[in-house]
C-alpha cells in the first residue's frame, strides 16, 4: 500500500508540457485532409467500375441475345458450306454445328463485355475529370 | 462518427496522450508527437469499426501503445541527455532537468512495465482496463505493475 502512495505520488506532479496544442492540431488537419481526398477518390474510382461492369453485363447480354437469334441464319450458312471435304465432316458430326455456333455466341457475348467494359469505364474516368 | 465529432474527441484527448506518450518515450516530445499523430491518423481511418463513444478514450490508448510497439526500431532507449544541450526552449529544458530522474527510470523498465506503470499511475485506467489496452490477462498486468514498481522504487531511491 505504502509502495503505491509512493509511486502515485511521484507521477501526482507529472505536468510536462507538450508543445504547441494549436500546431499539432493544424498537422493533424492536414493529415486527414489527405486521407479525406484518397477515400473520395476511392469511392468515385469504384462507382465508375461498378457503373461500367452494369454497362458491359447489359451489353454482353444483348449481344448475346442478338447472336442466339441469328443462329438459325447462321447454321444455315455452314449448310450451303461446298468443300467437300468440310461438309462431310461437319455433316458426319450432327452436334458440331450447333455446339460450334453456341460457343460462338459465348465468345461474342464475352467480347462485347469485355470492350464495352474497357469503353464505358475510359468514358465514365474523362467524363469525370 | 463524423470528422467534426472525431476532431473534437482528439482536442478533448490529445493532451493528456501527449503527455502519457512523452513519459512513455522517456522524454523525447518529438517523438511522442509523432507517435500521437499515428495514433490518431490511424485511428480516423478505423472510425468504421469504432462503435462505443464512451470507450474513445481507451480505444486511442490502445492504438498509441500499437503505434509506440511499431516505432520501436526508431526509439531511443535511454535518455540522452546530450539531447539537452540543443533544447532551445527554457520551459522544455526546465522540464526534461525536472523530469529526468523519473524519464531515466523509466528508461530502464521494460515497455509492458512501463507502459503498465503510466496506464495505471498517470493515466488512472483500472487493471481490466490496462488490460484491454495492452492485450494481456489482468494477472500478467498485475505482475507487471508489481514488478514495475518494485524496479521504479529501487532506481528512484538509488539516485537519492
Amino acid at each position: 500500500m505504502k509502495e503505491n502512495d509512493e509511486i502515485k505520488e511521484l507521477f501526482a506532479g507529472f505536468n510536462p508540457p507538450v508543445g504547441d496544442s494549436l500546431n499539432f492540431m493544424n498537422r493533424l488537419s492536414r493529415n486527414l485532409d489527405t486521407i479525406d481526398l484518397i477515400k473520395k477518390h476511392n469511392i468515385a474510382v469504384r462507382r465508375v467500375n461498378r457503373l461500367a461492369a452494369v454497362i458491359a453485363v447489359i451489353a454482353g447480354f444483348a449481344a448475346g441475345v442478338a447472336a442466339t437469334m441469328l443462329l438459325p441464319v447462321l447454321k444455315a450458312a455452314v449448310g450451303t458450306v461446298e468443300a467437300p471435304g468440310i461438309s462431310f465432316f461437319l455433316m458426319s458430326v450432327p452436334d458440331l454445328v450447333q455446339t460450334g455456333l453456341w460457343l460462338l455466341v459465348g465468345v461474342v457475348s464475352v467480347l462485347v463485355t469485355l470492350s464495352a467494359y474497357d469503353v464505358s469505364a475510359g468514358l465514365l474516368k474523362a467524363r469525370q475529370k | 462518427m463524423t470528422r467534426e465529432q472525431f476532431t473534437s474527441q482528439v482536442e478533448a484527448t490529445q493532451g493528456a496522450l501527449r503527455r502519457f506518450l512523452i513519459a512513455l518515450c522517456c522524454g523525447d516530445a518529438a517523438l511522442a508527437d509523432d507517435i500521437a499523430q499515428d495514433t490518431y491518423v490511424k485511428a480516423y481511418l478505423s472510425l468504421d469499426r469504432f462503435r462505443d463513444d464512451a470507450g474513445f478514450g481507451s480505444w486511442i490508448y490502445r492504438i498509441a501503445y500499437n503505434c509506440f510497439v511499431d516505432s520501436g526500431r526508431t526509439r531511443r532507449e535511454h535518455v540522452d541527455v546530450a539531447m539537452a544541450a540543443g533544447m532551445h526552449s527554457d520551459e522544455l529544458s526546465d522540464s526534461r532537468f525536472r523530469y529526468q530522474a523519473l524519464y531515466a527510470a523509466l528508461a530502464r523498465l521494460s515497455e509492458r512495465e512501463r507502459t503498465a506503470i503510466l496506464l495505471y499511475y498517470l493515466e488512472g485506467y483500472s487493471i481490466k482496463e490496462v488490460a484491454e489496452i495492452i492485450g494481456a490477462s489482468q494477472d500478467a498486468v498485475k505482475q507487471q505493475l508489481s514488478r514495475g514498481r518494485f524496479h521504479l522504487k529501487g532506481m528512484l531511491h538509488e539516485r537519492e
